[in-house]
């Protein structure tokens, strides 16, 4: 990698940092929504580079929001984020095999069970499978939306 | 060309495989001291990363908190003359029993730099060591308790929310101050667990923190009753309560010292 990509690529990575703490949240009633900025730049660099790496940036990103907002569950978001990049990962390798839909679907599930995961671990209230669902879903669609804005306005559908 | 795309693929797998079990590790390893010394580091950094995020929202809010206060300051003073009754009459009551007198508590205000979500189970305030803030202490707002403090550093401290999921907190609940304890489910509800089933128990009712614990005072507000049921095959009652403290749009709280 040069050296000019490298800087622009560490710049995006700050961007991303500071953007994912001054992100504002969606109130849904009882229910407080934050998109995940992290996990949006994971999906598009594992599409746009290689696995490799990415998979490596994911458990620091990861990481770095457990410490920030875990406390007994540290450990939690690099799990998850590394599994959801190594996913990511196969859009890449299927670029020319999967049609956009698929990859779409392909997206939007990997999204989806990063947060299934995530609220079924963090929520105790096993019964709630409602629940569970409800914040996952939730979570899915709206960082699913900021890709979507980021996908047509910015990349220009070049990611998916 | 078949053997590269192979090759990829296990290079992808092991380095999966490595990440996957370093979090592990993490997850299995979370009173370690060296992950406790990174937890503090990267709270006051995080501290400096949201500052201009924490003058802006107060230079917005003034206005409007202050108006808000105004307001509060004019209905507790009614109430405060209401009260300043009772403590007097109270106080010669205790006089006549023998009581002891119990010492208020000491409160140090913080402001938060992060705000709650359902992907957070902390909050970081702007008050560390240099404070006197030390590990579990209790946090609240002005309606009750919050959590209590995690992982202090210089500048700044983590709190651990009452909605997260290894937190527990010992209540005393009902006219009888029975004994159960708080554990949250999910957003801003939680149960009451080892309520007895001979306790009689009404909707709105709040759970107070017992005393019995090193860390909480007693007679802290924790949650409000919002249903009970006495039909099931256990000694005790299933009580399902709603957490007091705004976990909504809340820009400071108290850490008791």
């Amino acid at each position: 990698m040069k050296n000019t990509t490298l800087i622009i690529h560490c710049v995006i990575l700050i961007c991303v940092i500071l953007l994912q703490a001054y992100f504002p949240m969606i109130y849904m009633g009882d229910i407080t929504i934050s998109p995940d900025i992290a996990l949006v730049y994971i999906s598009i660099m594992a599409i746009l580079y290689s696995r490799f790496r990415i998979i490596l940036l994911a458990f620091i990103l990861g990481l770095l929001q457990d410490l920030i907002s875990q406390v007994s569950l540290l450990g939690l978001f690099s799990f998850i984020k590394s599994l959801s990049a190594f996913s990511f990962g196969f859009i890449k390798l299927h670029e020319s095999v999967w049609n956009v839909n698929l990859k779409r679907f392909v997206l939007i599930l990997i999204y989806f069970i990063h947060f299934f995961i995530y609220f079924y671990i963090i929520i105790n209230d096993n019964g709630s499978w409602i629940i569970i669902l409800q914040y996952s879903l939730l979570q899915t669609i709206f960082t699913y939306g900021i890709f979507g804005i980021l996908n047509s306005f910015i990349f220009k559908r070049r990611i998916i | 060309m078949k053997s590269n795309w192979i090759v990829f693929i296990h290079r992808d797998t092991m380095i999966l495989c490595i990440t996957l079990s370093l979090s592990l590790i993490l997850l299995f390893s979370n009173n370690s001291k060296f992950i406790d010394a990174l937890e503090a580091d990267i709270t006051d950094s995080y501290l400096i990363i949201t500052s201009p995020q924490r003058w802006y929202r107060d230079i917005l809010s003034t206005k409007e908190q202050n108006n808000l206060l105004v307001q509060r300051l004019i209905q507790l003073r009614l109430v405060h003359s209401q009260n300043e009754h009772f403590r007097i009459e109270n106080e010669n009551l205790r006089k006549m029993l023998n009581f002891s007198t119990g010492t208020p508590l000491s409160l140090l205000p913080a402001n938060i730099t992060n705000r709650h979500s359902v992907l957070l189970q902390s909050i970081i305030i702007d008050v560390g060591a240099d404070r006197d803030i030390r590990k579990n202490q209790p946090v609240l707002d002005m309606i009750g308790l919050m959590g209590k403090t995690i992982s202090v550093g210089e500048m700044a401290t983590k709190v651990q929310l009452i909605t997260d999921k290894n937190y527990r907190v010992s209540i005393r609940v009902g006219e009888q101050r029975s004994l159960g304890i708080f554990i949250p489910t999910h957003g801003k509800f939680g149960v009451l667990e080892g309520v007895r089933k001979s306790m009689d128990l009404n909707v709105g009712e709040i759970a107070y923190t017992s005393g019995i614990s090193d860390i909480y005072p007693a007679n802290i507000p924790v949650a409000r009753v919002i249903s009970v049921n006495k039909d099931n095959d256990r000694p005790f009652q299933d009580v399902n309560v709603e957490i007091l403290a705004e976990l909504q749009n809340f820009n400071y709280v108290f850490v008791v010292q």
